[in-house]
């Protein structure tokens, strides 16, 4: 259909995150510090509990952090993974305001979602980074590819979270489901636990998670400091990449009928 | 493409287009459509075969009853709706009412919300920060800018929205009637800008359920029913359609019952006013326009024998002040009826009255006012509209076709040393 919609703009994409941050903390006496302090104070926890308090530790690895960074490894990257899910899950139906009254590409609304997740993790991940640099842990050059798989894992949000947010409109109770799935899918991903104590028949399972390949590849980076292989980052841009394509595809399709009964 | 082709091409071209909407019982049942494949919905047709077009510099009204399909048009022109078939096409940007003050955040600052805004309505971010300045001139709120949204007034903030939709630099303009930005001056300020628009060139779509801003605006119109169009054309012809169109309605919901039951009626009751009527010579209907001539016709209907009446008619505007009253004693006609008479008193004029509203109101008495023996008086026995205007417009309520011309003084001086 020419001339139907716009394409998405790098500006319009950059002020609506922009926005949207500046939203999250508007109002508040610290305002920006939050994004700072809420991820430094979790860590600090983590640290304490685990390391200092309970002295849980990863076997083959003797740093008596080990846990704590295990943990923060997986956990800070999911947090945004999930919580981009569930926040663009609901995204087109909350903001219908735009979407009734604007000719804006359907993309659009969840994008600004992942991308305000992903700057807003990038603090946390900056502190991280600088604890480990302190406790002598500091990623070797594998850190390069840090941004290339925090990219595809988000995008790979995108491509589950926009596919959500188009069913979302049609089927309101997918917001209950998705907190509930986005719960399960957590207790199924090693974050928590390491890999080798489950039981076999689980692993097997596990082993086809998706989330757990990139959450592995952050494991790999931050605790025993290599970096994915190529085939491995191939496999997560193949994840990636098809989710997204796949929900583009059903966004089409379906996008006549989302715009008219948001 | 060049300026030149630019100007020929029409902004806006809606080519056959027909929009259907699927109503569903839940949501849901649509994924349940496409998945099973078995129709689960109903369609309803908004639009159908649509086919209009708007040129730059051009003002296209558009009007229709309720669900006519006036918001679908607007909504498909904007791009918001995708039309089911046909084509839409449109050159540049599109933007007006439906998106004025789109994902305002009252929390925020007016000038943080004008930035958004304006990116919303498609701006780039160079764009927007050239033009901010004059965005912010231009809604005068001064100081308020830096303030959170929160303490705005609802004028304030349809000022600013108004005021960004116009600074985007949009080919298109849509409006429609709840166009009321603020205060009058405001809303002056708004008019004159959106004329400065059209007059560089830029189109407007138009939805208004006010005929008179339709006839004294647009360049064309076109008219809705039930989805399609009825009518295409000069904003005169238009509107009288629609005239006739609504009057067709009404005949059928309310059939002419006023046999002397008249709102306020009252007298001796001798004889007694059938009925009122008002026709314009054009227009065919009770609304015409200013300076045509209208037929007011006063059926009266005598009981008894009444000898030496008087027939009148009165014009009140909608806030009940006498306009203009008339009657037959002040032309000394003589009028008398036998028992059992029946005629018709018809009064011809031009009907010199400002746009607007207006009540006719009809009596027989004796004498030249109804105070001395009122026999019946039919308050606000029918309505009268005033629409638009034909020949050279003017101001106020009453039209004195004045002849004017300008010499140079000394002429004046001249004769009147002579």
């Amino acid at each position: 259909m020419p001339g139907w919609g716009r394409h998405i703009t790098v500006s319009l994409l950059c002020e609506l995150t922009k926005r949207e941050l500046l939203e999250r903390y508007a109002g508040s006496m610290l305002g920006g510090v939050w994004s700072f302090l809420r991820p430094a104070l979790t860590m600090l926890v983590f640290v304490v509990v685990f390391s200092n308090i309970m002295g849980v530790t990863i076997p083959g690895y003797s740093s008596a952090y080990s846990y704590s960074v295990y943990l923060i490894a997986g956990l800070l990257p999911w947090t945004a993974f999930s919580t981009s899910i569930i926040r663009a899950t609901t995204v087109l139906v909350a903001r219908r305001d735009l979407l009734t009254t604007l000719p804006l590409p359907l993309l659009t609304l969840p994008a600004v979602v992942v991308l305000a997740e992903s700057v807003a993790l990038l603090p946390a991940i900056l502190l991280f980074l600088a604890f480990l640099a302190v406790t002598g842990m500091a990623p070797t050059y594998s850190v390069w590819t840090l941004p290339v798989v925090f990219v595809l894992h988000q995008l790979f949000a995108l491509g589950v979270g926009f596919l959500l947010a188009v069913l979302h409109v049609f089927l309101r109770d997918l917001k209950e489901l998705t907190d509930v799935t986005v719960q399960m899918w957590f207790w199924l991903t090693p974050i928590a636990y390491v890999a080798t104590i489950l039981p076999q028949e689980v692993a097997q399972v596990v082993a086809f998670n998706p989330a757990y390949w990139f959450v592995r590849a952050y494991q790999d980076l931050f605790v025993f400091r290599i970096a994915p292989s190529t085939i491995d980052l191939a496999l997560l841009a193949a994840v990636a990449g098809l989710t997204l394509g796949g929900a583009c595809v059903v966004a089409k399709v379906l996008e006549s009928d989302v715009r008219d009964l948001v | 493409m060049t300026m030149a082709e630019q100007s020929v091409l029409p902004t806006i071209r809606v080519c056959d287009v027909t929009k259907t909407y699927r109503l569903y019982r839940s949501p849901a049942d649509r994924l349940k459509e496409t998945i099973l494949r078995r129709p689960y919905g109903r369609d309803v047709v908004a639009l159908q075969h649509a086919s209009l077009s708007v040129a730059p510099g051009e003002i296209l009204g558009v009007v229709g009853p309720n669900g006519a399909g006036k918001t679908t048009l607007l909504k498909l022109i904007a791009g918001i709706s995708k039309p089911t078939s046909g084509a839409i096409e449109r050159h540049g940007r599109v933007t007006g009412v439906l998106a004025l003050g789109t994902g305002f955040n009252l929390d925020l600052t007016g000038t943080q919300n004008a930035i958004t805004n304006a990116q919303l309505l498609g701006m780039s971010a160079k764009e927007t920060q050239t033009r901010l300045p004059q965005i912010i001139e231009f809604a005068e709120l001064g100081e308020f800018m830096g303030e959170p949204m929160k303490s705005y007034s609802s004028g304030m903030l349809m000022r600013l929205a108004f005021s960004v939709a116009i600074h985007s630099e949009p080919t298109c303009f849509l409006i429609d009637e709840a166009l009321a930005v603020g205060d009058a001056h405001f809303q002056q300020k708004c008019f004159g800008r959106i004329r400065d628009f059209q007059a560089s060139g830029g189109a407007i779509v138009f939805v208004s359920h006010d005929l008179n801003a339709i006839r004294r605006v647009c360049s064309r119109a076109v008219l809705l029913r039930a989805g399609e169009v009825l009518e295409q054309g000069s904003p005169e012809t238009v509107v009288n359609a629609y005239y006739k169109l609504i009057a067709g309605y009404e005949n059928q919901s309310k059939p002419v019952s006023n046999k002397s039951g008249f709102s306020g009626s009252y007298g001796s009751l001798a004889a007694r006013i059938h009925s009122v009527d008002v026709v314009g010579e054009h227009s065919d209907t009770n609304a015409v326009s200013s300076g045509e001539v209208t037929t007011v016709t006063v059926a009266v209907e005598a009981q008894r024998e009444t000898p030496e009446v008087t027939i009148g008619i009165l014009i009140r505007d909608r806030f009940g002040q006498d306009v203009f009253g008339t009657n037959t004693h002040q032309h000394n006609l003589k009028v008398s009826f036998k028992a059992g008479e029946r005629c018709v008193c018809r009064f011809r004029m031009a009907m010199n009255l400002g746009p607007g509203r207006y009540t006719v109101t009809a009596a027989i008495h004796t004498g030249e006012t109804h105070l001395d023996d009122c026999i019946h008086w039919a308050d606000h026995a029918c309505d009268l509209e005033v629409v638009g205007i034909t020949g050279p417009r003017f101001s106020g309520l009453c039209r004195l076709s004045p002849e004017i011309d300008i010499r140079p003084w000394e002429e004046i001086n001249r004769a009147a040393k002579s």
